[in-house]
């Protein structure tokens, strides 16, 4: 029965319209915050996603009330420039002052995102009923996806993927060793930039699907979950936007079966179990494995113990026998 | 209150570099406090706050748990576990359609309906009952600072100290984080999560460009938490805007102007001082390039000085007659330079340092 079911749901990708579209969309920004997730993770700049995804709410808001269309595309332009903004001003603060950066991304996510709520406020004061749809970028509204959204989400992630095909060496030397990079005539602060930019721009695309609150999670959970399989840069970006592709289509696809199950969340929580597994089961790595290993080693001790000691034990015996 | 609340304790978590653990609580309390409505069927005061420490340290705890064992970096791992827990929060919210709580207002909270939830004792209304518990937290965040503020710097400054001279760091943290869920928990209703990391960083990082003293820093961190709430207050009022919000965006206003004017450690004294040393370095330069022309019977003029040090004429002009200003150098009568005594001295003080 469980297998007709599930049966029955991946039919339902192919054949139901509002599905399939969610699906896609949501495979998109898994595909895209995973592969680029990786390089968040090992700059151990994980939380600068969360920071990022936050400041981009008075864009979307400052959209709106300037285009005054609830134009998917528009509200991601604006959303993107108060995303890189908020970067900016989170370096700026660690660079000049002695905050250190956590706290940097506290004040930038917080103020920003405070400065959104005002935005969002006040357009449902002038506005009535027409900004309703605005709310939905705090916590993604994967099921209104629309076919123009999933198109424009799809050109997007695809120039993201260009840029990273085509600077991934770039990116590859920033990340591992920035002052090799340096010293070999690369222009580190450009190809941050340009990394930047396209994080940000994985960031927007998840505003749509999964929100603010919970985008973080989509950067970094796949690539942790793929650093436990692999430790070439190349298959853990591959293995971790497959992860983020799965995790999106599995939990739309359960948001589906249950009423009042919002995308977002699912898609959240499904991913974490993928880590999750990951932690617990990758060979070398996780956590069974290495107890295991433990286990052996204590028992190969044990044994080698117990044999020396037998060695010295006969060998006292002989001893005693010689004298 | 709120602001006061969350500025005393804030310090000591913008020192300790664990400010976005602060995120990480912020948000996870709503797994427990969602879970308590379910238990107790309302929203008491008491299970909410219970829920909410239950569930700020089981995020503290998962966390470490998951860094210590070295497969992640911390930084990965607050990130991975808060949204997790917030995602299950807000899953068993939307299912529960019974439990009255909006998932907007978790995150930015409601603070213009706060006075309306009174609280009455003998049918007499004694005020707002958020004002009551924010109060009574205030007392003990207060009294938790001044019992333990010694173990409290001690551990914060030097923790390899703290474990030498038998204070348990550990378990000062996990009562900081305590404190940190209880404040996020009460805060919540009236300010919302995301908001609360506003009021706990913001005004404690502003304070901290402002002093060294961790006493003075705290009362200025409270001062300036308070200013900001008063204003935002007052411009949400007159824009009919989200309370919490525009608070949150008054704290970022007050913390960028002390960034930019702060008398030490602010962006235009930081300047400042970097163009002064930069000119007082162009100075010695300068002094010692004329000796050793001077020594080698060369001219020099401004633009023999723009030529060989490869400074734009009107920078090498300005400080050609800031030397002359300074008596550190004359013009002979045929319009060359050269050093007085004082600016021998000068050189001499530099090349000998």
């Amino acid at each position: 029965m469980v297998f007709e079911e599930i049966l029955s749901m991946f039919i339902g990708i192919f054949t139901d319209y509002t599905l399939r579209y969610v699906a896609l969309g949501s495979a998109i920004l898994g595909i895209t915050s995973g592969a680029l997730g990786c390089f968040t993770v090992l700059r151990k700049q994980s939380l600068f996603g969360d920071a990022l995804s936050h400041a981009a709410l008075p864009g979307i808001g400052l959209a709106y009330l300037l285009v005054g269309t609830k134009d998917s595309l528009f509200l991601m332009f604006g959303a993107a420039i108060f995303a890189w903004f908020g970067g900016i001003v989170t370096l700026a603060i660690t660079s000049t002052t002695r905050i250190k950066q956590d706290a940097a991304l506290g004040i930038t996510l917080s103020v920003f995102f405070g400065l959104g709520i005002v935005f969002l406020t006040y357009l449902q004061s002038i506005g009535g009923a027409s900004q309703g749809g605005l709310d939905r970028f705090l916590f993604g509204q994967a099921a209104a996806l629309i076919e123009s959204d999933v198109i424009n989400l799809g050109i997007l992630a695809a120039i993201c993927f260009a840029i990273l095909i085509i600077f991934f060496k770039e990116f590859k030397i920033a990340t591992f060793d920035s002052s090799f990079g340096q010293s070999l005539g690369f222009p580190t602060k450009y190809v941050n930039a340009l990394l930047t930019t396209v994080i940000v721009v994985s960031v927007v695309i998840g505003l749509h699907t999964v929100g603010v609150v919970l985008m973080v999670a989509m950067l970094i959970a796949p690539a942790a979950a793929a650093k436990q399989w692999t430790s070439s840069l190349k298959s853990m970006i591959i293995l971790s936007a497959i992860f983020g592709g799965v995790s999106g289509i599995v939990g739309s696809m359960i948001s589906s079966t249950s009423e009042g199950m919002s995308t977002g969340p699912v898609i959240v929580i499904t991913i974490t179990t993928i880590l999750g597994i990951s932690l617990l089961f990758s060979p070398k790595q996780g956590y069974l494995f290495q107890y295991f290993q433990k286990k052996r080693q204590y028992q190969k001790n044990f044994d080698q113990i117990s044999t020396v000691s037998n060695e010295v034990k006969n060998g006292v015996d002989k001893k005693s026998q010689v004298n | 209150m709120v602001a006061a609340n969350c500025a005393s304790i804030g310090v000591f978590l913008v020192l300790r570099q664990m400010g976005m653990m602060t995120d990480a609580i912020s948000h996870a309390v709503l797994l427990g406090i969602v879970i308590a409505v379910f238990v107790v069927g309302g929203r008491e005061t008491v299970p909410v706050i219970v829920g909410g420490i239950l569930s700020g340290i089981l995020t503290v705890s998962l966390v470490e748990l998951l860094y210590r064992s070295g497969k992640l970096k911390k930084d990965s791992s607050i990130g991975i576990i808060f949204p997790f827990l917030f995602a299950i929060g807000v899953i068993l919210v939307t299912q529960a359609g019974d439990v009255h709580i909006d998932v907007q207002h978790v995150l930015y909270g409601s603070i213009e309906f706060s006075p309306f939830d009174t609280l009455y004792i003998d049918e007499i209304n004694i005020g707002a009952k958020s004002l009551w518990v924010l109060g009574i937290l205030a007392i003990a965040n207060l009294s938790f600072i001044a019992i333990l503020y010694k173990e409290l710097k001690i551990s914060t400054f030097d923790s390899s100290l703290a474990v030498g001279v038998g204070l348990a760091p550990i378990l000062i943290h996990y009562l900081l984080m305590i404190m940190v869920a209880t404040t996020a928990v009460v805060a919540f209703e009236s300010v919302g999560a995301i908001l609360v990391i506003a009021f706990f960083i913001v005004p404690t990082s502003a304070a901290y460009l402002l002093t060294d003293r961790l006493s003075r820093m705290m009362l200025l961190s409270i001062t300036l938490g308070i200013i900001s709430a008063v204003i935002g207050y007052a411009f949400a009022i007159l824009s009919d805007v989200s309370i919490s919000g525009s608070m949150a965006t008054s704290a970022g206003i007050v913390f960028g102007l002390i960034w930019v004017f702060s008398p030490n450690r602010g962006l235009i004294s930081r300047w400042r001082r970097l163009s002064k040393q930069r000119s007082e370095i162009d100075l010695g330069v300068i002094l010692t390039y004329i000796q050793s022309e001077v020594k080698e019977g060369r001219k020099v003029t401004p633009s023999n000085i723009s030529n060989s040090l490869g400074w734009t004429i009107e920078y090498s002009l300005k400080l050609y007659e800031l030397i002359l200003e300074h008596n550190l150098a004359k013009k002979d009568n045929d319009g060359n330079l050269f050093l007085t005594e004082l600016g021998s001295k000068k050189v001499e003080n530099y090349t000998s340092n």
